[in-house]
């Protein structure tokens, strides 16, 4: 099918979907619509999604062909320290779960939406988003407990807002196993000198296709982290915009990809420093075997009055086969002058005198190669939650030795 | 415990090793010394198991076993140790935790029990100790940031808590102050024993004062021309490679002559 008539479908998909929307979602939607039929759907083509294979994955993320997906499992089980979100009222925090259409709400930032919100996936979650929440954390509180948010089938929209000078830790998690594809949506608004730390845990398997749309703001002094980790074993693109709007703003975006067999794991960062006195640090390390692909589009962006402003951005692939590949690009658009500025990506083979020099001490070499791999992630797994530091650390683990091994 | 028969060895189709003779005995240390580029690295890490060498002709024994046939990590399970001469950084992998993985390993290949933390942590301290190695330098990653001298007196401190049967020491004196050549003559000679053996690469005499070899052999272009008792580095200190090489290639003539 032709994208043209692939595109023709998903519109008259959107527009037999049903449900009654607010003024200002009718001008949202339309706004969304017109960017849609304006770009059209992401191929190889568009800069942006130029190593994200679509192709072939259409049929899954087509909105008229209703992917065959059952509900999956709550994930709670492996995150049982983490409460999930709305299970029981908690102090401090409110959650408003939505189905159907979007509801009318103050919350909703129309005109920040419109003019920020561009890309396809993004556009597509607008009109299609049958379920969400709002989380609200009141300012002040400080929630020493992580929160497991929910994951949605298909076409997710949450907006969580934390207070001035809270301080929360979130836990998203997905181990959706079944086939169909996944859009989803999420804006985190973090207030004056709040402290958010993010945690994506991706676990999806391999019939699985993910876009993953995280829009972040941050107030002065505000800090944010997002930390996400991915052992996907189908197609997961990771897309995370960042802003920092005020003095004071600090944000640490890390990410470690594990992909095997034929699974795509994608990271585009945009970090937009809009105000001076603002700090970015991101760090993106993987490893990829078989014919795994990895891809990680680093976008700095600083505006001629942010001045005095720390960017920083490193990211490091290992392959351990010919076959796997990585796109590694950054791109910075610096237009203040006194800033600091640092970036660097590098992909390469394992190293083979390491990997002797372990041996030769009578280490084996599924061991070996994954006491090298665990050292060089080790710096990504800094994580203050020890129990999910633990999860974590087991996972990958898991995931570097060779199956039936046991050390 | 090591025989090493008519060995010839090739690098990227540059023949290296050009039939090399050894015979090593448990309780024996010999040195191996030799002009830069003769060969000396090239066997080390060859018997040690290496990749990128091309076996062409010969065999070498090990505790009467083909020690070719062995993965480098059995090599070192059977007891042979190499201390390397310029030992590879890891970054972020912690020494301890590579040394207690190394020892659990060798215990897994010989069929022993998982060695206790603390038992663990009781070998260490105690090598460490004569070793002049501090705790905080185990708690660095690997080789990271290490010094030249660091470096080495690492290794021989992995020697020391690995306790192999057969270690090859390639150049370990080279860039040591004298205080550290002494710690590190101390190590190895702790570890000299009637079921162990070694075998010293040396440029230098000044090791030999420290660690007194049974035997010495010249190492020339790929073949031992010349062995002796610890005499014959004192003589080669004295005179230099050139005459002893220009008697070899004299004796070499005659007998094709
Ligand atoms: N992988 C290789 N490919 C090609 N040539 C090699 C390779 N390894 C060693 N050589 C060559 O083989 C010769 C012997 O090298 P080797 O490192 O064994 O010498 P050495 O006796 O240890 O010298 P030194 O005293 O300088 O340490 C040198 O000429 C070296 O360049
Ligand atoms: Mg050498």
């Amino acid at each position: 099918m032709s994208t043209s008539s692939r595109l023709a479908r998903t519109l008259k998909s959107v527009q037999e979907r049903k449900g009654s929307f607010s003024e200002a979602w009718t001008k949202l939607r339309k706004h969304a619509l017109d960017q849609l039929i304006h770009h059209g759907l992401p191929s190889f083509r568009d800069e942006d999604y130029k190593y994200t294979p679509l192709h072939g994955r259409w049929e899954q993320i087509d909105p008229s062909v209703k992917a065959v997906s059952s509900v999956d499992g709550s994930s709670s089980g492996s995150f049982s320290w983490a409460i999930p979100l709305g299970l029981r009222p908690q102090e401090g925090i409110s959650v408003d779960f939505w189905k159907g259409s979007p509801p009318q709400d103050p919350r909703w930032d129309i005109d920040f939406l419109a003019e920020y919100v561009s890309d396809p996936f993004a556009c597509l979650n607008i009109l299609l988003a049958e379920e969400g929440y709002f989380l609200d954390v009141e300012g002040g509180q400080r929630l020493g407990d992580p929160i497991l948010l929910p994951s949605f089938r298909e076409c997710g929209r949450s907006s969580i807002r934390v207070g001035a000078g809270a301080q929360v830790i979130l836990i998203q998690a997905e181990q959706g196993q079944a086939k169909g594809f996944q859009n989803d949506f999420q804006e985190i608004i973090c207030g004056k000198g709040s402290r958010v730390l993010y945690y994506q845990v991706q676990e999806e398997g391999s019939e699985r296709t993910r876009v993953n749309n995280v829009f972040v703001e941050l107030a002065d002094r505000a800090y944010f982290q997002a930390c996400t980790f991915s052992f996907s074993r189908g197609m997961t693109r990771n897309n995370l915009h960042v802003r920092l709007k005020n003095p004071g703003a600090e944000a640490h975006l890390h990410g470690l990809y594990l992909p095997v067999q034929k699974s795509l794991i994608d990271y585009h960062t945009h970090v937009h420093h809009l105000s001076g006195q603002t700090e970015s640090h991101q760090l993106y390390k993987g490893i990829l075997r078989d014919q795994a692909q990895g891809v990680f589009r680093g976008r700095i962006q600083i505006l001629p009055h942010a001045q005095k402003t720390y960017a920083y951005q490193r990211n490091q692939t290992i392959l351990c086969d010919p076959r796997a590949v990585m796109h590694a690009q950054p791109q910075l658009e610096i237009e203040a002058d006194d800033v600091k500025c640092s970036h660097g990506c590098t992909t390469g083979y394992l190293d083979k005198a390491a990997l002797f020099y372990l041996q030769a001490r009578g280490i084996s070499l599924p061991v070996a190669q994954q006491l090298i791999f665990s050292s060089f992630l080790r710096e990504l797994l800094d994580i203050e939650d020890l129990r999910l530091k633990e999860y974590l650390e087991e996972k990958m683990l898991k995931t570097l030795l060779p199956s039936g091994y046991d050390s | 415990m090591l025989s090493i028969k008519d060995l010839h060895v090739s690098a990227e189709d540059k023949p290296i090793l050009k039939g090399l003779n050894l015979s090593v005995n448990a309780g024996e240390v010999h040195a191996i010394m030799g002009p830069n580029g003769s060969g000396k690295s090239t066997m080390a890490s060859f018997l040690a198991g290496r990749e990128g060498y091309h076996l062409l002709r010969g065999k070498v024994q090990f505790k009467g076993k083909d020690l070719l046939s062995l993965a480098p990590e059995e090599r070192a399970g059977e007891g042979l140790f190499l201390a390397f001469q310029y030992p590879v950084e890891i970054p972020g992998l912690g020494s301890l935790q590579f040394l207690k993985t190394a020892l659990q390993e060798i215990r897994k290949y010989r069929a022993q029990e998982k060695l206790k933390t603390t038992e663990f942590m009781k070998i260490v301290h105690q090598h460490a100790e004569t070793m002049g190695i501090a705790m905080e330098m185990l708690t660095r990653p690997l080789n990271e940031g290490f010094s030249g001298g660091e470096k080495k007196r690492h290794e021989i401190f992995q020697m020391a808590v690995l306790s192999p049967s057969l270690s090859i020491l390639d150049e370990t004196d080279s860039g040591l102050d004298i205080d550290a050549l002494r710690t590190v003559a101390k190590g190895v000679n702790a570890l000299r024993a009637k079921k162990n053996a070694m075998i010293l690469i040396t440029h230098y005499q000044r090791l030999l004062d420290y660690i007194v070899p049974d035997k010495v052999h010249i190492l020339f272009e790929g073949q031992i021309i010349k062995s002796g008792s610890k005499l014959l580095a004192q003589e080669l200190e004295k005179k230099g490679y050139e005459e002893l090489i220009a008697s070899y290639q004299k004796k070499l003539s005659d007998t094709s002559a």
